[in-house]
């Protein structure tokens, strides 16, 4: 049995979340839901004082809300986006975070911004330009980051080492934390031929904040994080042994396309709560 | 890492220019501004990007450039239905593709992304049908995104008007709230925008003048028609006129009955105050 390891900030196991998506606004004001937490796309709140931020106050009242940025693209040969590090600041302040973040990745250079979560290379170079940045980002946010490795769909002939132990590097040399998205995992494992429990085991859980739970579409070549189904069971596997590992992480489920009525997604994310019993019972042991 | 590989702001710069080609990954890498980024061929590509047990290097690269164009087709999409219902779904593609490919996204929220949609489709865009009409119903919904967004004020109430002293009224300045626009069109489309969101056929009609407000009012954003003496009246209020300016102006049209304006005056302000459209009222010293 694996040894059980707190995260380093002793940030709480928060439960079962759910991301907070406008279809589900009127069910959640109508009946306060039994979830343990949301999590929100940081973006949609930002540049807005209209319906979502009204939910998104009376939420904040009743939830813990964790934030999960798309767009800071901390992996970007761009300047850092001070104006929009302003607003992310002040918003976590407002509704009061538990943590916040984003991704490994770019979303844009040369001041155009593509809107999805690009790779980057790995290897020292790289690795040493983005401990740069996330230093500069926390330092201005005044918290760690919380960054999650994205879905990839291609591998840079000029990477140097597997993406697991760029992680665990930047993770510990930058002090920033992980969302280890085990669909991602999944994903990212199948477009490379590479094995997602050797992924597994070259991460970081003490840096392990939080993890997420999607569904992804399998094109037979390689597989899209698409989000708009519920998690196969590899993925639960997956999850299962980073549970253990860990003694229970704060776990979200994503669902951003084909989405369900509310109490069908949260059918899913309870589903969860097996592989996190195994982990409590593992703990107690 | 071999001595010659590029550095991170060439790939990027490199990746982002290929997936923002509206013909395609493979165009991209024949195109001149790539190779002015970096020197690669289709045939010199696995030196940069490695290919997969299943997909090519080019296949791979194709995943983020497909993924590009769709995302972005389907949220101008949903920003614009009656423009997609009025150019049907792959004439609507096409332009959405061309739209974002002479104006790429600049900031970080994908809300942004529309704002020059409605002038692109009336003065640049090739072979639109019905021009002129489509690019008034874009300005409407454009309107809609930007008043669903606007910054939240508290409005005044009727009562709040009656309290000032009649022979003060024509001094008054009233501040319109954020989240009002008023269009002035060459077609009336706002009940032909209503017809496609309720799933009614109606045909495009004739040109004629029409005054819209779209206003947001408790949260949710609404579309109404006013007639010349209602739009003058507002539109000179809303660019901070006075009162007794605003009602001269309005006086003045040919359409204006100055004898009855006075009474009706009183219960457009009724209707007004109470969809929330004034946040201040001001007396000049």
């Amino acid at each position: 049995m694996h040894a059980l390891i707190p995260n380093l900030w002793n940030f709480p196991d928060l439960g079962l979340g759910l991301g907070l998506r406008p279809v589900h606004f009127n069910y959640i004001l109508e009946n306060w839901p039994a979830v343990d937490w949301f999590e929100i796309l940081s973006e949609n709140y930002m540049d807005t004082e209209g319906r979502p931020l009204y939910v998104l106050d009376q939420v904040a009242e009743r939830y813990p809300i964790v934030m999960h940025g798309v767009s800071m693209s901390i992996g970007s040969t761009d300047p850092i986006d001070f104006d929009y590090l302003r607003k992310l600041k002040d918003l976590a302040e407002r509704v009061g975070a538990v943590w916040l973040g984003d991704h490994v990745c770019w979303t844009g250079v040369a001041g155009r911004n593509g809107h999805d979560l690009y790779p980057i290379p790995h290897n020292e170079k790289t690795l040493a330009f983005l401990i740069e940045r996330i230093r500069i980002v926390q330092d201005f946010l005044e918290r760690p980051l919380i960054l999650e490795n994205a879905s990839t769909y291609l591998t840079f002939a000029n990477s140097t080492m597997p993406e697991e132990e760029f992680l665990r590097r930047m993770a510990e040399e930058a002090d920033c934390g992980l969302l280890l998205d085990v669909n991602n995992v999944y994903v990212t494992c199948r477009n490379h031929d590479l094995d997602p429990w050797s992924y597994l085991e070259g991460i970081p859980y003490d840096r392990v904040v939080q993890i997420h739970l999607a569904g992804h579409t399998d094109k037979g070549t390689h597989c899209i994080d698409t989000h708009d189904r519920r998690v196969i069971d590899p993925v639960w596997e997956l999850y299962a042994d980073v549970e253990r590992r860990t003694g229970g992480r704060a776990t979200l489920l994503e669902w951003d396309a084909n989405i369900p009525p509310f109490t069908e997604a949260h059918a899913e994310l309870l589903k969860a709560q097996q592989f996190r019993h195994t982990a409590e019972v593992a703990h107690a042991s | 890492m071999p001595r010659d590989m590029p550095e991170l702001d060439q790939i990027e710069r490199w990746m982002q220019t290929l997936f923002m080609d509206a013909d395609g990954v493979r165009s991209g890498l024949r195109s001149e501004a790539a190779g002015n980024i970096l020197p690669c061929t289709e045939e010199s590509l696995e030196g940069l990007v490695l290919p997969s047990k299943q997909l090519d290097s080019v296949e791979r690269l194709s995943i983020y450039g497909n993924m590009y164009f769709s995302r972005l087709i389907e949220v101008v999409a949903e920003e614009f239905p009656t423009v997609q219902h009025l150019l049907g779904k792959e004439v609507f593609g096409k332009v959405v593709r061309d739209f974002v490919t002479r104006h790429p996204s600049t900031h970080y929220s994908l809300t942004r992304l529309g704002s020059k949609f409605p002038a692109y489709l009336g003065d640049e865009a090739d072979d639109i049908p019905d021009r002129e009409f489509v690019a008034d119903v874009a300005t409407v919904e454009r309107a809609m995104e930007d008043v669903f967004d606007a910054r939240r004020v508290e409005p005044i109430q009727f009562e709040d008007l009656t309290a000032i002293p009649i022979e003060r009224w024509g001094d008054v300045r009233l501040q319109t709230i954020p989240a009002l626009r008023l269009l002035q069109l060459d077609y009336p489309v706002n009940t032909f925008i209503t017809a496609v969101r309720e799933d009614r056929h109606m045909d495009i009609p004739a040109a004629a003048p029409a005054f819209v407000a779209v206003y947001r009012h408790n949260y949710r954003v609404w579309r109404i028609d006013l007639d010349v003496r209602r739009f003058t009246l507002l539109a000179a209020l809303h660019q901070g006129g006075s009162l007794g300016s605003a009602l001269d102006l309005c006086a003045s049209l040919p359409e204006a009955d100055p004898a009855g304006l006075m009474d009706a005056v009183s219960g457009w302000f009724r209707e007004w105050t109470s969809e929330g459209l004034f946040y201040g009222a001001h007396l000049d010293a």
